[in-house]
């Protein structure tokens, strides 16, 4: 496989998301039909300082990256549409009034421009199990400038 | 709460010391002002909003001590737990909850 010659590498993860007050685990997982990559529960100590604020119920559908092929982005992407097709009525049954349900796109980008496409087939499917569409962008470019050492500080002030 | 701009001027006006904002008023103002700026930071929406919140991401890195490799896997932590906590893609973290991301995430 040939890999494009990108030299800033971006990340991308599509994942489907239930979550708000949820039935038991067992119970969600039946009737999504699909066992999650993630469930956590509210309340649930998730750190020493923090505690689950909702229940979440997370499949991940696709993760790739800009330096991926053409072949494996559309392999992920064809994953995630027909995965949601055969979840879409369920999904649609889904009690609203208790939970949201959406499909999540995270990125971290190291470009300064740059962006992604959705196939129409996954926006469609996406509708059909009527989820909302939520993008998180977080933009990493490589001029960080790490903190002076304390060492260094020292020789420099002597 | 009186802020700390008017505390001083009454104190200057005054002439009296004892006016002078004392330990637990500066306190109330640092909390008010960080309030402030986390809720400002909340509103922020729209172009420019995330340059600002990655210099915010890289500032936080700074000041907890992060080397570059550490900073990066610092954005993965941050969109990990966006996408946990059931928050939508504009919903990013204020300074204070970076801060407390950032120490968790250096316990790891």
């Amino acid at each position: 496989m040939q890999k494009r010659q990108v030299n800033k590498v971006s990340k991308i993860t599509i994942t489907l998301r239930v979550w708000g007050n949820l039935p038991p685990s067992e119970k969600s997982n039946h009737s999504l039909g699909i066992m999650p990559t993630e469930v956590l529960r509210r309340g649930e100590r998730v750190s020493k300082k923090r505690v689950q604020p909702v229940d979440m119920w997370r499949f991940e559908l696709a993760k790739f990256e800009s330096d991926s092929t053409k072949e494996e982005i559309d392999n992920q992407m064809q994953y995630a549409v027909v995965t949601l097709m055969k979840m879409a009525s369920a999904l649609e049954r889904l009690d609203r009034t208790n939970c949201n349900a959406d499909l999540y796109i995270s990125t971290i980008r190291e470009e300064d421009q740059g962006g992604f496409s959705l196939p129409a087939e996954l926006v469609a499917a996406a509708a059909s199990g009527k989820l909302s569409i939520e993008t998180s962008i977080l933009v990493m470019l490589d001029d960080y400038e790490e903190p002076e050492q304390e060492s260094e500080l020292l020789i420099n002030t002597h | 709460m009186k802020d700390v701009q008017q505390i001083v001027t009454e104190a200057i006006e005054d002439g009296d010391q004892a006016n002078f904002p004392n330990k637990d008023e500066l306190e109330d103002f640092e909390e008010e002002l960080n309030k402030r700026r986390d809720e400002k930071q909340r509103l922020r929406r729209g172009r420019g909003a995330n340059r600002k919140d990655r210099e915010l991401v890289d500032a936080v890195a700074r000041e907890k001590g992060m080397n570059k490799t550490q900073r990066q896997q610092f954005g993965d932590y941050i969109e990990k737990i966006k996408r946990q906590e059931g928050r939508g893609g504009a919903d990013n973290f204020t300074r204070n909850e970076l801060l407390d991301l950032a120490e968790e995430f250096l316990s790891i």
